[in-house]
């Protein structure tokens, strides 16, 4: 034993790998660093030796007595079982049945209303812009502007068109546009000038082309979130109805 | 659809538990305080390692079995004793946390007969004072670690429970778990390094 280490050396050595190698769960390289120092180091090997025996001395520790019995009386149980039962009631627990089924359809009918503002409107006389996704009327702004300014080369809307007018059957460009409408107007998405292109006689004719209705901009963000809301709660309650297992006897 | 139902339970003391939880669901309240007979003595034991202070643990064990019988549709299945535990342990460190900001002389019971070891009619005298002093110097020097440490090492060291189980009830990681034992080892070592004599052989 040349090589023992002095207890100067000992303050710079690991004590916590010491400790997790006493404990077992030191790894096998940190396992064979605490071993070579518990050998070298009378202070190394004395702390493992402590503690053991603070582990020993802590599991042999007495249970304290009891002094209070913890049943609950009939008192308690009604004070807490009123507001388990309000809980149970809020979110169904006492009738899964009910719960379940309205659980599922409040999920399918917010993942309907995603549906719904996700695809595109399918109406059968949409111009370009139902045509498009519900987010491609804000992210398709730029082309529909394009395709509206003045001066515009129609070349940048038509194929869009051009590919619409085939599932339509309408070969013939917007009116609005062929009219070259100030491009300055808000430039409606989705639904908004269905009435434009079912009622095209009023075109040209000075009264007003559209009739004033909810902005799709804010009735389809409005359907999502709602949406959103409905899956979340149709989940949550999912969840809490299925909380409740029965253990067999 | 995710079948939560256990399967078969071969353990009795686990299968009468979660029948009693299942009875007590229904509003039985005598199957609820078998639970509570059954589990109070192991659970005060632990909580009142955890809150050296024994009307506050007294408290907090109240408090865990009024919010076992409050929850017991969150519970979802396993063991019963470690979920009453893991409401002990949450209740156990709310009481320390209260305790921190009120705080005490810690263990101020140490002199209280009931911290003693139980002495046989036939124990030797010098043995039995060996054993309280013992269990006085660890027990006042558990009181001073912190409570994190001191949690880990009641569950696991005194109560018995494995790394993952702890880590479950106080909701840390499996290597904070450890890290937390083998910390509060050398911090306990270190309080008692004037006093080893009395663990050593």
């Amino acid at each position: 034993m040349a090589d023992r280490m002095t207890g100067s050396q000992h303050r710079v050595h690991d004590l916590l790998l010491i400790a997790a190698w006493t404990a077992g769960d030191a790894d096998a390289a940190g396992s064979a660093r605490a071993d070579a120092l518990v050998r070298r180091c009378d202070e190394c090997r004395m702390l493992a030796d402590d503690l053991r025996e603070i582990r020993v001395a802590t599991s042999a520790l007495p249970a304290a007595t009891r002094t209070r019995d913890f049943r609950l009386s009939a008192e308690d149980a009604r004070r807490l079982g009123s507001r388990r039962r309000w809980l149970a009631a809020l979110v169904g627990l006492g009738g899964a049945r009910v719960a379940r089924p309205l659980a599922g359809a409040m999920t399918a009918l917010g993942l309907a209303g995603l549906l719904l503002v996700t695809l595109p409107t399918g109406q059968p006389a949409g111009s370009s812009r139902q045509a498009a996704p519900f987010g491609a009327g804000a992210t398709g702004q730029p082309a529909a502007s394009a395709a509206t300014a003045p001066g515009a080369g129609a070349s940048v809307a038509e194929p869009a068109r051009a590919s619409e007018g085939a599932v339509e059957g309408e070969g013939s460009p917007d009116p609005d546009q062929a009219a070259g409408q100030s491009p300055a107007l808000p430039e409606p998405t989705g639904g908004h000038d269905t009435q434009a292109t079912t009622a095209p006689p009023s075109k040209g004719t000075g009264e007003p082309l559209v009739e004033p209705e909810p902005s799709p901009d804010l009735v389809r963000p409005g359907i999502a979130a709602g949406s959103m809301v409905l899956i979340a709660a149709g989940l949550g309650l999912l969840a809490l109805t299925r909380r409740r297992p029965r253990h067999e006897a | 659809m995710e079948d939560l139902r256990p399967t078969a339970v071969d353990d009795p003391v686990q299968r009468r538990d979660l029948y009693l939880v299942d009875r007590a669901r229904d509003g039985d309240l005598d199957a609820f305080n078998d639970l509570v007979l059954a589990y109070q003595d192991h659970l005060f034991a632990l909580v009142v390692r955890m809150v050296p202070d024994r009307d506050q643990a007294s408290d907090a064990v109240q408090e865990a079995f009024f919010s076992a019988y409050r929850n017991l549709h969150s519970f979802r299945g396993g063991s019963v004793r470690s979920w009453l535990s893991r409401i002990c342990v949450n209740a156990a460190m709310d009481a320390q946390r209260a305790k921190k900001r009120r705080p005490s002389q810690p263990y101020p019971e140490l002199e209280d007969e009931s911290w003693q070891p139980p002495a046989g009619e036939e124990a030797d005298p010098l043995r039995t004072a060996l054993a309280t002093e013992r269990t006085q110097a660890i027990s006042s020097a558990l009181g001073q670690i912190t409570d994190d440490q001191r949690t880990a090492i009641v569950l696991f060291d005194i109560q018995g429970y494995d790394y993952a189980e702890i880590a479950d009830m106080t909701g840390v990681s499996l290597g904070t778990v450890k890290s937390r034992i083998h910390r509060g080892r050398l911090a306990l070592r270190s309080l008692l390094e004037d006093r080893m004599e009395l663990f050593r052989g």
